[in-house]
């Protein structure tokens, strides 16, 4: 089976996330993320890969997510709704913990096009879950995007 | 047919994982509130632990927990539970404090294969004697089924002088569940105590 993903946009995002409270010893995340947004009608499917590390002193917990959804325009604003799976991870100095999460996100933001290039500073809220327990992760992000011509 | 296969073997890895690291970064693995109790039975014995009232130690709010049938001072934080720990010798009548500070008990995060240590050293001249006075502490923690963790605490206590010369050390071991509290206690004897039924706020 050939998938074929016609790319219309790549972006690189970070930013920073504050989490839920409950969330002990985490600080604030400060994520980093590679998006491909296609161009396949109104709404736009998109594929991300997003780090979300946070930590303090001898304290790691980072998420890994692939996660996937649909962009679409509302006037200046793009927004985005969307799925992910991946691994969540807990590191105490060189212990290490790793299960799976799965999570559930918007986002929205201003797009503001540069010519090729665009810039989305943005709003994005995570809810993740490990299947017993949930949590949530909001904060401010900016992609800087390039569109194929 | 293969990717069937992969995509189904994929979904029965994940959903089967039994790791919640969400749960346990948020569980309190030991609920400490006043009036929460916790009956564990060791045979036709029985063993209550319950959170008695609250004051202050050391500029540290802490619980007053019946443990073993004596008053323990546990502070709870983001960092875990410590207790207060007193040891006094009093070689004629009057008592004198060799130690008088908080220990970790539960340190928080709890994460598997983590250890800590803790030691404690203090000399000083008691009636005229050189008291020598040691207090360590090691804990290993090892994850368990059900994102419960064990908690093994080794304590030795070394006291010399020359009325008294005492070493004594124990390994004590607790199972935490997770927003439950201390599920399995084996203490210092050996005996395995039970979690019986608790109540919990």
């Amino acid at each position: 089976m050939v998938i074929i993903i016609f790319a219309t946009t790549l972006s690189i995002g970070t930013g920073a996330f504050l989490p839920d409270p409950d969330l002990r010893h985490t600080g604030i995340f400060t994520p980093f993320s590679i998006t491909v947004l296609t161009d396949l009608g109104r709404f736009h499917p998109f594929f991300s890969v997003e780090l979300l590390p946070a930590g303090s002193g001898n304290y790691d917990l980072n998420f890994y997510l692939l996660e996937s959804g649909l962009s679409f325009r509302s006037g200046i604003f793009q927004n985005r709704i969307g799925l992910g799976a991946g691994g969540i991870e807990r590191k105490l100095d060189s212990e290490k913990e790793r299960g799976v999460i799965y999570c559930f996100f918007v986002k929205a933001g201003p797009l503001f096009d540069l010519s090729q290039f665009n810039l989305l500073p943005l709003f994005d809220l995570h809810i993740l879950t490990d299947t017993e327990a949930y949590t949530w992760l909001a904060g401010l992000g900016v992609e800087f995007g390039y569109a194929f011509p | 047919m293969d990717m069937r296969f992969l995509s189904l073997s994929f979904l029965i890895l994940i959903l089967c994982s039994p790791d919640h690291l969400i749960l346990r970064n948020k569980a309190d693995y030991l609920p400490l509130k006043v009036g929460n109790e916790w009956h564990y039975a060791y045979g036709s014995d029985s063993l209550i632990v319950a959170v008695d009232d609250d004051t202050i130690i050391g500029d540290l709010s802490c619980y007053i927990v019946i443990f073993e049938n004596e008053y323990q001072y546990w502070h709870y934080d983001e960092d875990g539970v410590r207790r207060h720990f007193t040891f006094s010798v009093g070689p004629t009548g009057t008592e004198y404090n060799l130690e008088s500070r908080y220990y970790p008990l539960f340190p928080y995060p709890l994460i598997d294969g983590s250890s800590f240590q803790d030691s404690f050293r203090f000399s000083d001249v008691i009636e005229g004697d050189t008291v020598y006075y040691f207090h360590s502490l090691t804990g290993d923690i090892i994850s368990e089924e059900g994102d419960r963790y064990r908690v093994r605490l080794k304590e030795l206590i070394l006291v010399q002088s020359t009325w008294l010369d005492s070493t004594m050390s124990w390994i004590s071991t607790f199972v935490l569940k997770p927003d439950v509290g201390i599920e399995t206690y084996i203490d210092a004897k050996g005996r395995t105590w039970s979690l019986r039924s608790y109540s919990i706020r």
